[in-house]
Formats: C-alpha cells, sequence, structure tokens
C-alpha cells in the first residue's frame, strides 16, 4: 500500500495511508481465529460455529496511559455496541474489584469508558451503579478502589478512583453512582430441606448496613453452604431498591425495570504471599470476582477468618478456598460454586476484563505488573478468563507466571474455571473458543465486520465508503 | 407484466422467480431464488444464487452471505464457478444475532484473503452459482430477508458489494400435514366447535355455509384456534352426526402452495351445511 494512493477517486486525508487512517479513526475491525470449528468445507451443515463461545480481545491502543476509551471503544464495536445487552430503561450494576490498590482494583480508566458507552445509548433512561462488597477486607479505608489516593493508583488509572468518577458524572447530571455493598451480619434460619432460598422481601426496606441479601442455602459436597445476591438503595433515585435477581423494586413492587450485570475483573495472579507463585486460586479475575458479589461473613464482632462457620454454614471461601492446603481440590470448589451461583442466582449479562495492567506477581506489588494494555470480553467468565490467562497474563513478567496458563491441566487457575465449567459455564477446552481479536499496532477486519458494516449502510448510519473501507481492510487483513 | 407482478404469480404456484439484488456498487448482478416456498417439515426448499461480475477485473475473495432466520438449518448442495464445480471452497456460520437479531450468518467463501490460496477468482463478466438447501425439522414460516455479496479488485484496492433490499426478501413455510393445516370438529352445547391447527401464527378464515354454495365469513384468526360457531340458523342438532369431508371449491382462495392446494370444508351428512377454511392471506 502505497502513501497517497488513490482508492475509488478518495484520497485518505492528511496523507496517511488507508491502514494509517483506519487505525487512528478505530474502524471496527477485528482478526477471527479460524479454528476447523468455524469454517467448513463442502455441503457440511454449519452446526459447530454456533456452538463456539466467543471471546473478543482488544489491545495496543494508543491511549491507554491517558485517555484510556480506545481499547473499551473498539471493544463495543466487536460485540455490536453496548444496545446488545442494555436497554435504554435498564439499570446498570458495573461489579468491579475494589478490594485491593494499584493494580488490585478495576482499572477506572476502563470503567468510565464503558460507561460512557451506556450513557450514549438513545434514550439512556436508567443508572449506572459501579459496585463490589470488599467484605471488610484489604488494607482499610483508603485502600479501595471506591477511595484510594493517588498514591495508590500505580498501574491503574491515576486521574480518579471510583467515588471521583462517579461524582465526575453527578456533577455532569449524569445517573452515575457508586455502592459499597455490605453484609449483613444478622443470621437467617435455613429452609429445610435443602437447597433452598432465604429471599428478602424489599417491602422491608434494607438493614441498617444499607445491603439486603436473598440467601441460598445448600450442602455442598457435605458442607452446609451459603450463597447470596444484594438489594439495596439507589443512590440516585430515591425509594428505588436494586435486586440483582428480580429487578427495580419500588412503589411497593417490582417495576418491570430491569437489572443488568457487567462484571469487569482485572487480571491478576491472586499470591496472597507476594511471593510471585500459585497460591490457592491460582488468577483472580472474572470467575473469582464472584466473592465480592455475595457475602462472605467473617464471624462477629471482629475478624476471625476467611473461612469461618456460620451456625454450622461455611461461605463461599470456606467452603472451597479455605480447605486448601489440605485439599487439592479447593480452587475446584471454588470455581463449582461460582458456577451454582450464576445457575441460581442471576448471570451477569456480559464480563469485561481490564488487563491494561496485569500483576503477574500479585495484586499490589506495583513492581509486579506489566502493562499489557488489553481488555478482552465475554458472556461467560470461564472461557473469557481462559483466554486472559493463555494470552495476557502468564506471558508478562520477569518470571512469567505459567502456572496461570489453564492451558497445563490441573494448575489452579485450571482448577477452579474447570470446576465452574463443570455446573455448564462456558469452556475450557480451547477448540470450542472463538477468539476475535482487534490489535491497535495491526489493524484488521474481519467478515463479520464487513457484513455489520453494510448493515449500518443500509441503516443509514454508514456510507458506501465505509464499507468499501472495511472491504478493502478485511481483503489485506494479515 | 413486470417482473414483480411475474414473481408474485409464481409465488402463488409456490415458486419464486429469481430475485435481484437491490443494490449492488458495481454492474454486478446477483439473483436469489426457492424451488418452491412451502414444503414439508423436514423437506427441503432449494435456494439458487445467481452472480455474475459486472466489474472489469476479476474479482477476488468473493463471498456471499445469507442471513438465515435461527431454526433453519442450511447445508450446500454445489457451488460452480463459470460453469464448472468448485470443491475448494469455504461454508462458514457465525452465531444468533451477529448481524440481524433471530439470524445467523451464513457464508460461501470462493477465496480467503489476503493471499486467495483457493484461487477462484471470477473473471469479469462471468458467472458463479451456488446452490443450497434450507430445512426446519418443525412447523413454521421463515422470511429470509437480508442477503448480501462481497468483491474485491486488489490491482486496484477496489471494493465491491451489493444487498438485498426490503422488496428481496421471501417467506418459506414448513409445514407438518400436506395440506397445511389439520382440522376438527365436534358438537357443543351451544353450537359446533371447530378446531384448527396449522402454520403458528398464520391467520385463517372460517367461513359457514347452508348450501355449500354461498359462504359467510365467520371468524378471522392465529393458527391454532378454537371456535364455536353458535348461529342456530344452522339448526343442527347436538345430536348430529358430523362427517369430515374434504369437499374443496376451488372457486374460493385456496390454501395457496400447499401440496393439495385445497380449502377443508366440514359438512353435517344431513342438512347440506358446513364450515371450510382458508388461510386468511394472499400471496
Amino acid at each position: 500500500m502505497g502513501i497517497n494512493k488513490m482508492n475509488n477517486g478518495k484520497k485518505w486525508p492528511y496523507h496517511m495511508t488507508r491502514r494509517q487512517f483506519l487505525r487512528n479513526y478505530g474502524l471496527a475491525s477485528g482478526a477471527i481465529t479460524l479454528s476447523p470449528f468455524f469454517i467448513e468445507r463442502f455441503s457440511a451443515v454449519c452446526q459447530a460455529a454456533s456452538s463456539l463461545t466467543r471471546v473478543y480481545k482488544v489491545m495496543n491502543a494508543p491511549d491507554s496511559l491517558t485517555t484510556c476509551s480506545q481499547n473499551i471503544t473498539q471493544l463495543w464495536k466487536m460485540l455490536d455496541g453496548p444496545a446488545k445487552f442494555i436497554s435504554p430503561t435498564d439499570v446498570v450494576v458495573i461489579k468491579g474489584n475494589a478490594q485491593w490498590p494499584n493494580q488490585g482494583y478495576t482499572h477506572t480508566g476502563c470503567i468510565k469508558a464503558v460507561i460512557d458507552a451506556i450513557l450514549a445509548i438513545p434514550g439512556f433512561s436508567g443508572e449506572i451503579l459501579i459496585c463490589d462488597n470488599i467484605q471488610g477486607g484489604g488494607g482499610g479505608a483508603g485502600t479501595y478502589g471506591f477511595d484510594v489516593p493517588v498514591s495508590s493508583r500505580i498501574n491503574n488509572w491515576p486521574t480518579y478512583n471510583w467515588n471521583q468518577l462517579a461524582a465526575s458524572y453527578q456533577s455532569a447530571g449524569k445517573p452515575v453512582a457508586t455502592f459499597q455493598w455490605q453484609n449483613d451480619i444478622n443470621w437467617r434460619t435455613p429452609p429445610s430441606p435443602l437447597p433452598g432460598w432465604s429471599t428478602w422481601n424489599p417491602a422491608n426496606g434494607v438493614p441498617n448496613t444499607g445491603t439486603a441479601w436473598s440467601r441460598y442455602f445448600l450442602n455442598y459436597s457435605g458442607r452446609n453452604t451459603y450463597i447470596s445476591y444484594p438489594i439495596f438503595p439507589s443512590p440516585i433515585t430515591a425509594g428505588r431498591l436494586i435486586d440483582m435477581k428480580n429487578g427495580v423494586w419500588e412503589n411497593g413492587g417490582y417495576s418491570g425495570r430491569k437489572v443488568k450485570a457487567i462484571f469487569m475483573p482485572p487480571l491478576n495472579n491472586h499470591d496472597y504471599t507476594n511471593a510471585g507463585v500459585q497460591d490457592y486460586a491460582g488468577v483472580t479475575s472474572a470467575v473469582k470476582m464472584f466473592y465480592g458479589a455475595t457475602e462472605i461473613f467473617h464471624g462477629s464482632p471482629s475478624y476471625i477468618s476467611d473461612g469461618y462457620i456460620w451456625n454450622n454454614y461455611y461461605n463461599i471461601h470456606g467452603s472451597s478456598f479455605s480447605l486448601w492446603p489440605g485439599d487439592t481440590q479447593a480452587a475446584w470448589y471454588a470455581g463449582q460454586l461460582v458456577g451454582t451461583f450464576i445457575n441460581n442466582l442471576y448471570s451477569p449479562v456480559l464480563y469485561i476484563t481490564s488487563a491494561i495492567y496485569s500483576g503477574w506477581k500479585d495484586r499490589v506489588d506495583t513492581n509486579g505488573a506489566a502493562y499489557t494494555n488489553t481488555v478482552l470480553a465475554g458472556t461467560d467468565p470461564v472461557s473469557l478468563d481462559y483466554i486472559s490467562c493463555r494470552d495476557v497474563i502468564s506471558k508478562v513478567g520477569s518470571t512469567p507466571p505459567t502456572w496461570l496458563n489453564p492451558s497445563t491441566q490441573n494448575n489452579n487457575t485450571w482448577l477452579q474455571l474447570s470446576g465452574c465449567n463443570s455446573q455448564g459455564i462456558g469452556t475450557v477446552n480451547p477448540a470450542q473458543i472463538e477468539v476475535m481479536t482487534y490489535d491497535f499496532n495491526n489493524p484488521t477486519a474481519t467478515r463479520l465486520d464487513v457484513d455489520r458494516k453494510i448493515r449500518d449502510f443500509k441503516a443509514g448510519t454508514a456510507t458506501e465508503q465505509d464499507v468499501k473501507d472495511v472491504i478493502n481492510l478485511y481483503m489485506e487483513s494479515e | 407484466m413486470t417482473q414483480r407482478a411475474i414473481a408474485l404469480a409464481l409465488c402463488a404456484a409456490g415458486l419464486s422467480l429469481p430475485v435481484a439484488f437491490g443494490f449492488q456498487s458495481d454492474n454486478s448482478s446477483l439473483t436469489r431464488s426457492f424451488n418452491k416456498t412451502v414444503t414439508l417439515a423436514s423437506s427441503q426448499i432449494v435456494v439458487t444464487v445467481n452472480f455474475t461480475n459486472g466489474g472489469t477485473a476479476a474479482s477476488r475473495g468473493f463471498y456471499y452471505a445469507d442471513q438465515v432466520p435461527s431454526g433453519l438449518t442450511v447445508s450446500t448442495l454445489s457451488l460452480l464457478l463459470n460453469g464448472k464445480a468448485v470443491t475448494n471452497y469455504l461454508f462458514e456460520s457465525g452465531q444468533d444475532g451477529d448481524v440481524y437479531p433471530g439470524c445467523t450468518p451464513y457464508r460461501w467463501l470462493l477465496e480467503q484473503p489476503t493471499n486467495f490460496t483457493q484461487a477462484n477468482p471470477i473473471p469479469p463478466q462471468a458467472p458463479g452459482q451456488i446452490i443450497y438447501a434450507i430445512t426446519s425439522s418443525v412447523s413454521n414460516i421463515f422470511n429470509l430477508q437480508q442477503f448480501s455479496w462481497v468483491g474485491f479488485d486488489p490491482t486496484m484496492t477496489n471494493a465491491s458489494f451489493g444487498y438485498s433490499e426490503t422488496t428481496d426478501q421471501q417467506s418459506v413455510i414448513f409445514t407438518t400435514t400436506a395440506a397445511g393445516v389439520s382440522v376438527s370438529g365436534q358438537s357443543s352445547a351451544n353450537g359446533f366447535m371447530l378446531g384448527l391447527n396449522g402454520v403458528p401464527g398464520t391467520n385463517y378464515i372460517v367461513e359457514a355455509s347452508t348450501n355449500l354454495f354461498h359462504w359467510i365469513p365467520l371468524v378471522t384468526n392465529a393458527s391454532p384456534f378454537q371456535f364455536v360457531d353458535t348461529n342456530l340458523l344452522y339448526s343442527y342438532t347436538t345430536n348430529t352426526t358430523i362427517t369430515i369431508t374434504t369437499n374443496w371449491d376451488s372457486k374460493h382462495r385456496e390454501i395457496t402452495g400447499y401440496t393439495t392446494n385445497k380449502t377443508t370444508t366440514f359438512t353435517t351428512n344431513s342438512t347440506g351445511f358446513g364450515w371450510r377454511f382458508y388461510r386468511g392471506r394472499l400471496f
């Protein structure tokens, strides 16, 4: 491709090559993994491709150290826009990881880019709430994603913490807020027999802690266990309760307004020993982050343990990870319980992994993270984590954490993902995962991009030249 | 007679004329036709796509995409380029809703970029043909709306494409019975109850007659439904024996496109009155 080459009489602006033009203007495209399952020859019936789960990966946006929007913007394009997942009236809960500073909490710039896209949905009249339950852990006030100071935003977006981000939107009149879920330390009698629910009636408001929880009790591998989801007041609309499973409650009943969850994990080696090794969890990302979506009661009145047994019932941590190292399958149990959560409590509509930095050593060591400049998305956490671990975090660092690569079976990352997969969530078989990649350093386009651009042209939202630009890029994609 | 009128006429007979694309960026042409528009579930409807490269250069990287409604199964029957069979094409499907809600994209690729190693260029003015079958295991109506093609001239970095317009869409029907409907009837306390089970969601009209010659419409409803005719003018009793006949009436609108091409009528065995059904829509 020569510089200033004419194309159908159209000259690329500013003496750019078309590729430069497309890169700079962020034209939608992506590279598709053409696995044998995706393309078939002859008259084979095309059933297999539809059974693939898809993971989207965008990398190397040039603005990730500043405005940090291009990666996510491109990701939304590949996902065909936020309106495919979010309706204009929805209450959107962005569940991040807030417990640890630096690379340990979800990248604020990525959260902002996600919020910007949702707010741009025509006629959006819902709310966007940034939430997490830090379980009373971490380093205490001033160290969480919600309130972390500039000094602890290393390997993250330095401009704002989450509370500041929400405040900036509110000052502009936008319906964005944070809400920190809190455990309810009031015990409620489990149903009999198990499994069963102790649901919270929103008509009763919420407890003094500010968050109510509907609890699901089950006997898991011989251990009585509970998992729960929150019901909490909207910080934006007075009198409105947000029920993560059943939708919005207001004026004495469920209004029909939906609550949609987008889970946004960071990508880190869990390692609580700070030694840069594999601990009981392996990776902490999309599957592991469900531990902040439920209650992990540590004992009362003060902290006893992550594995505290409450009236003979284990929390999700106690019923899995706390069994390690005595039980080497602890990570499997953890994943399996997350799968149980998804199948019985609620399922997020989308997962977006912010791997602008990846803590290959652990979640907080500022020298133990790499600038990976990648974001990924999928509709299930298992396939997403599989690709994040295989393609991103296991390949970086002074000592690449190969134990985070689930391609090697029986490491704790693989166990965690496989346990969740055992409940029918996603896949740990890479042949069943279709990875769609866009690299700003090597822009490409797919047939899907072409077909969508033709659709947009028909709808009047793209020009004939836009279509030709995508076709040309597709035809010349390397 | 216009092409559209011809197409409509043939549709009524269960065929569809090749329909030219609504838009193409160069002088190429593409048509899509169906060998029939109504068939039994699990039977095939054959779709034929004919493309002619109207450009001045060979079209490279050509692919045709059809956004097929979910629930239909697609399989390729043949692919010809310039009259010769092509075997090294690529056939792929995407995911439901990838481009349009409720549809799955299916694509036939003659060549894959960037190297076009399949070596299947379409020379100028040369034709290509794709024949594929669609099937459904259940009774339903499917509307095939969106399809498109893409080509490329690498020497000039010149893209070309075409796509369907609204008038290019084609509905096809898969039914579970030869006549498209099954009907039943029984006397009830306040009249005579008729039941119809046809193509789901399709409107059917029930007509009644006291002489099997003049017919009066009673109700229009979407299948499946039940209807009780309470009109005492028919003066039957609850003990009347109802004989279900196939007393077809060719003077009236028929169940267009079905194998039997007939209307179903109920009559009694004594008084000469009855009911009949037909689809409430002309093609």
